[in-house]
């Protein structure tokens, strides 16, 4: 079935005021974000957040309660639309007794112009796995094997959650590889992801989530420009506390065997305070802030001393 | 590694239904034949009950025909019900375990051929287990008249239908873990009910009032009559009864596949 191709310039994916109530909790509260053809972005913030239920509606598998949500223009669960987009899951099974070829065939046939099954077998490494039971496979082959299976109908759109869990290095890097060239094609990648690295090295834009809503949506290097805060890293005799830093212009301090990490906008200062303080502090790093405190910092509540872990 | 420098194709279009209904099929043909065990209960151990149970039957008059043959088209029925709640029942069972209807949701099938892959393979493995249950009979000394055994086979396929949606309301109201208990439960019950393990003319009136309301019972007459046996009501009444049956667990299915819905995906 052919049908008119609607009008360009699309995004690829469009939230407008997307709200989602599950009972009593607030998942998403007037989340609106545009992703543009081409574009990687990262969807980042905590456990619980509202990253899963965002991207859930993306793909259409939940309704937003208000709002709209669209995929090129066109509602979500238009096969249509769904026949453009690859996914690649967390915590979803797959029939584990066929064969890797077996199951990239039967993906293959949900799509109108899929990708030659050699070429998807090579791009996600599995040309040696094709006669394999699924069943059988490494935690890494299961995620090459979903990469594979998002791959099939050589979409547009990708979806990746969490794509890299279970991968070694090595693996992880030939897949940002194999994603950068995706990207370069000219498709539109939306991921989650526990590995901010990851993040940095494939997303044009990090959109950040903290309790149901967009907390930051900007590239990497503005994010982290935009903290103004330096990561400091010092060596410190056995007996150095916490109270020993008491009142330096410091924060997210935290020591450990004998080595104190804190952020501050004014290093020279806090270390100079230090020396004062007759402190024989050694071994001295500071570097600018990483993506990791950029988003801690803005998914921390008010007054929390402590790392934010992202999720 | 390395993807192809294509361009990505303008028009948006789906995939054509049947190749893709061709493949789904195929794939659920391959996982029931790589679960052994399920295969063999399903497959054979329908013969195997019918040899142990139907010999008995042998050389007695039974509602006009041979007691054995009676027996078979009972036992066709008992098979065509654990297939049709095991491929139904359990198939939706373990798509919900795994997530599996979670990650079909994203991907551009539509509904009724994931469906209907999984009709076509149990009337596929209904057909197979007929076949072997003549195949047994006549191989132990009965005789039976081809066109009267295709028919056996043809009405066990398409008679089976009230089961398909038996199945999924079962697969989508019971928890997952429950649903072969609750599969087992039912067959062992609508079976001795049914008149499976003992002809029904033989066991006076008690019984017949109690079988009218099994839909087991009357797959069973349907395929008693294929093989010439004397049924109780007619054969329009039999599939009407068997119509009755595939609408309301069919809206039950319905209703059960809405609240899943609403659970999962709202």
């Amino acid at each position: 079935m052919t049908v008119p191709t609607p009008i360009a310039p699309t995004p690829a994916v469009e939230l407008r005021n997307v709200s989602k109530q599950f009972d009593k909790a607030e998942a998403l509260r007037d989340v609106s974000l545009r992703i543009d053809p081409g574009e990687v972005v990262a969807i980042l913030g905590p456990n619980g957040a509202g990253k899963t239920t965002a991207i859930s509606i993306m793909l259409g598998i939940r309704k937003p309660t208000s709002g709209e949500a669209k995929i090129f223009g066109m509602d979500p669960q238009d096969l249509r639309a769904r026949a453009r987009c690859g996914v690649m899951l967390q915590d979803t099974g797959l029939p584990w007794n066929l064969k890797v070829g077996e199951l990239v065939g039967l993906f293959r046939s949900y799509y109108p112009d899929p990708l030659p099954s050699r070429e998807i077998l090579e791009v996600a490494g599995l040309t040696e796995l094709v006669g394999k039971r699924a069943g059988e496979l490494s935690g890494g082959q299961r995620q090459r094997l979903a990469f594979a299976l998002a791959i099939c109908g050589n979409p547009s759109l990708l979806f990746l959650d969490e794509p890299t869990v279970g991968l070694d290095v090595d693996s992880r890097k030939a897949f940002w590889r194999e994603m950068k060239r995706y990207a370069a094609k000219g498709a539109s990648i939306v991921m989650t992801t526990h590995y901010m690295e990851e993040a940095e090295a494939l997303a044009d834009r990090i959109v950040v989530i903290h309790d149901g809503q967009v907390v930051a949506d900007a590239p990497s290097d503005a994010l982290t420009s935009r903290m103004g805060r330096k990561r400091v890293r010092i060596r410190v005799p056995d007996d150095t506390t916490l109270a020993t830093f008491a009142g330096l212009p410091i924060d997210d301090l935290e020591i450990s065997q004998g080595v104190a990490a804190f952020m501050a906008a004014e290093p020279e200062a806090a270390l100079h305070e230090l020396w004062l303080r007759k402190i024989a502090y050694q071994t001295i790093e500071i570097r600018g802030a990483a993506l990791e405190d950029a988003v801690a910092n803005l998914t921390n509540d008010p007054g929390e001393e402590s790392h934010v872990r992202i999720a | 590694m390395s993807a192809s420098p294509d361009t990505f194709p303008t028009p948006f279009r789906v995939a054509p239904a049947w190749p893709m209904l061709i493949r789904q099929a195929w794939a659920e043909m391959l996982q029931q034949i790589r679960m052994p065990m399920g295969l063999v209960w399903s497959l054979v151990a329908t013969s195997v009950l019918f040899l142990f149970i139907g010999f008995g039957w042998a050389g007695q008059d039974v509602a006009g025909i041979d007691g054995k043959t009676y027996m078979m088209a009972s036992f066709a029925a008992f098979g065509t019900f654990n297939i049709m709640l095991g491929t139904f029942g359990g198939g939706i069972a373990s798509d919900r375990s795994a997530r599996r209807h979670v990650l079909y949701r994203a991907m551009p099938v539509p509904p009724v051929v994931l469906l209907g892959a999984k009709v076509v393979v149990a009337c596929v493995m209904t057909a197979v287990m007929t076949t072997l249950l003549v195949g047994t009979a006549v191989a132990t000394g009965t005789r039976l008249d081809p066109l009267m055994a295709l028919s056996l086979i043809g009405r066990m396929a398409i008679g089976g239908i009230p089961f398909i949606t038996m199945g999924l309301a079962i697969g989508y109201l019971v928890r997952p873990a429950s649903v072969a208990v609750v599969i087992n439960i039912l067959s062992l019950g609508l079976s001795f009910l049914s008149g499976i393990y003992f002809p029904i003319p033989e066991t006076g009136g008690s019984i017949q009032r109690v079988a009218n309301w099994s839909p087991m019972y009357h797959l069973a007459e349907l395929g008693r009559d294929a093989v010439g046996a004397q049924v109780e009501h007619s054969i329009v009444n039999t599939v009407g009864v068997l119509l009755i049956y595939t609408l309301v667990f069919g809206l039950l299915a319905l209703r059960a596949y809405g609240r899943e819905e609403k659970r999962t995906f709202e």
